[in-house]
């Protein structure tokens, strides 16, 4: 498999503080590669230490197969593009401005802009500067500068925070038709694990600075464990019968319950049905990200 | 490194700022002529009192402008931009420092041009043109240029408004604790090697007396070549070490 970073055992340390310890990650090719973890577990820190603003403790990352202590990285940087946390844009200038800056910087022409922007939703922001632009405007003023320079590589950290649900929307669209239309390898990390679920074709669990696990979003749905989603007119009832099952379950509401030990669902009605109660509905389910995330860290504190 | 310069000036010239600062350096003198000649009636010779006694103001202007071009591009963190897509720190500074001193450069070029000619109309400025005045105006770029390079060392070192206000300050500070070391100092040799090595006090001979040359004139600029070239080898070194946000 073609990977486009690679790290191996990268450390941060910021004085006494571990950000990252000894972490490695192998991003493929052509991934949306999602990066789970709690704040502070360390992405961030490894997006600023890929995109050159930090400089690791010790270990080293390849880029596009040139290893960061290589001279040839900043030739090869050229075809990545980033989002650190928030979009960093000249905010007295318009978003064609903004563009031009960066085409500018890149040493390309400016002929593509007005394409961007439309990409971007942000085709008729005429005049208005970036310093009046809305939360969701900026974000996505902020990936169109990462796409100025036609990257192969899109780092994109916590894209969607603070957009409303319009703007999520927009910003996933955007994401998926420049994974899958230009075949840009994205790198994303986000708190909204739901939203991210929607997009990851791979994923990387951090805690504490270590990657805990990666995996592709085929192996998390083999991995995520199945349950029963059940509604019933009387959970204490039906915890009764579970109990007597030997069940692994959990009970939700007083008509809603998750079953986790597979089971036949007939003898359960039927069970139930004895005891005056009655089943509304059932339905199969796949543990979300977050739980399984939850499971794999072993509790939930501020995701 | 030209396309950093591409970007650099561009941003540069796109904003407000390096215009407003330019209109007050054309208007000081302008406005000081026509008070002046309103006042006396008569054109006097102000060419030789304004020449060089704004290169404290000066340093000032060109921190306004060049300082705050720096601290925005951190404090916006569109530095970041320039990174990520492969540009070397080196390279950045380097940028930085060209952009700043072309904005010295152009400030008091542009004063003193306006000076000259309105003292070719409604003033008078009697020793212009001569050699001492090209001279000494040749060690003013050479003390403007050796304060631009401490102010894109101080401004890129501290990375926040605290590295422009000092910039802003640094030629008073400068000036008052170097004048002090002067007037405590008991040898004679020394207080005069302060003299030739602060570039604050380096124009205390020429400041209101435009054709008076100081005597280690070539001394002083060689110093203020020095001072650029370590303050710029301390500041890449520093930003090359320095995380970003």
């Amino acid at each position: 498999m073609e990977y486009i970073l690679q790290t191996q055992q990268l450390s941060k340390k910021y004085g006494k503080f571990n950000a990252l310890s000894n972490l490695t990650i192998n991003v493929p090719k052509g991934a949306i590669y999602g990066m789970v973890g709690r704040n502070g577990a360390g992405k961030t820190t490894l997006i600023r230490i890929i995109t050159g603003l930090n400089n690791p403790t010790s270990g080293e990352f390849s880029l596009f197969g040139v290893k960061n202590t290589d001279k040839k990285l900043l030739e090869v940087k050229r075809k990545t593009g980033a989002v650190v946390e928030t979009p960093s844009l000249h905010p007295d200038m318009t978003a064609r401005d903004n563009l031009i800056q960066q085409t500018k910087a890149l040493g390309i022409s400016d002929d593509k802009i007005d394409e961007l922007l439309k990409l971007v939703g942000l085709g008729n922001t005429g005049k208005k500067k970036a310093k009046d632009f809305s939360l969701g405007m900026r974000q996505r003023l902020g990936i169109a500068f990462s796409l100025v320079g036609d990257p192969e590589f899109l780092v994109l950290d916590e894209p969607i925070n603070g957009l409303d649900p319009q703007g999520i929307i927009e910003v996933r669209e955007t994401i998926i038709r420049l994974n899958q239309e230009k075949g840009i390898t994205i790198l994303i990390s986000s708190h909204i694990l739901d939203e991210l679920a929607r997009l990851a074709t791979h994923y990387g669990f951090i805690e504490r600075g270590q990657v805990i696990k990666e995996m592709s979003a085929e192996e998390l749905e083999r991995a995520s464990r199945r349950y029963v989603h059940i509604n019933v007119n009387d959970t204490a009832i039906l915890a009764d019968v579970l109990k007597g099952m030997g069940a692994e379950f959990n009970i939700i509401s007083e008509n809603e319950a998750d079953i986790y030990t597979p089971m036949q669902v007939t003898p359960l009605v039927l069970a139930l049905n004895e005891k005056n109660c009655f089943v509304n509905t059932i339905t199969e389910n796949h543990e979300s990200l977050e739980s399984y995330f939850m499971g794999l860290v072993g509790g939930a504190q501020n995701v | 490194m030209s396309n950093l310069l591409a970007e650099g000036f561009r941003r540069l010239f796109k904003g407000k700022r390096f215009y407003i600062v330019l209109a007050i350096i054309i208007a000081i003198p302008t406005f000081a002529s026509i008070f002046i000649r309103i006042v006396e009636g008569e054109a006097v010779n102000l060419g030789s009192v304004l020449c060089f006694s704004m290169i404290g103001t000066m340093t000032m202007f060109i921190s306004i402008t060049a300082g705050l071009f720096i601290i925005s591009d951190f404090k916006n963190n569109t530095i970041r931009n320039k990174i990520i897509i492969g540009h070397s720190r080196t390279k950045i500074y380097l940028a930085n420092l060209i952009i700043a001193l072309f904005v010295a450069f152009v400030y008091q070029l542009v004063f003193w041009l306006t000076l000259i000619g309105l003292c070719g109309t409604i003033m008078e400025f009697d020793d212009f043109p001569c050699a001492e005045i090209f001279q000494n105006m040749l060690l003013t770029l050479a003390i403007e240029f050796a304060f631009t390079s401490f102010f894109v060392f101080l401004c890129t070192s501290l990375r926040n408004t605290g590295g422009f206000v000092l910039s802003l300050m640094l030629d008073t500070i400068v000036n008052m604790v170097a004048s002090l070391v002067v007037m405590f100092v008991k040898s004679e040799k020394l207080a005069k090697a302060i003299e030739i090595a602060v570039p604050s006090l380096q124009r205390n001979d020429f400041a209101y007396n435009p054709t008076n040359v100081p005597s280690n004139i070539w001394w002083m600029i060689l110093i203020d070549i020095g001072i650029c070239i370590v303050a710029t080898i301390a500041g890449i070194e520093i930003f090359k070490r320095a995380d970003l946000k």
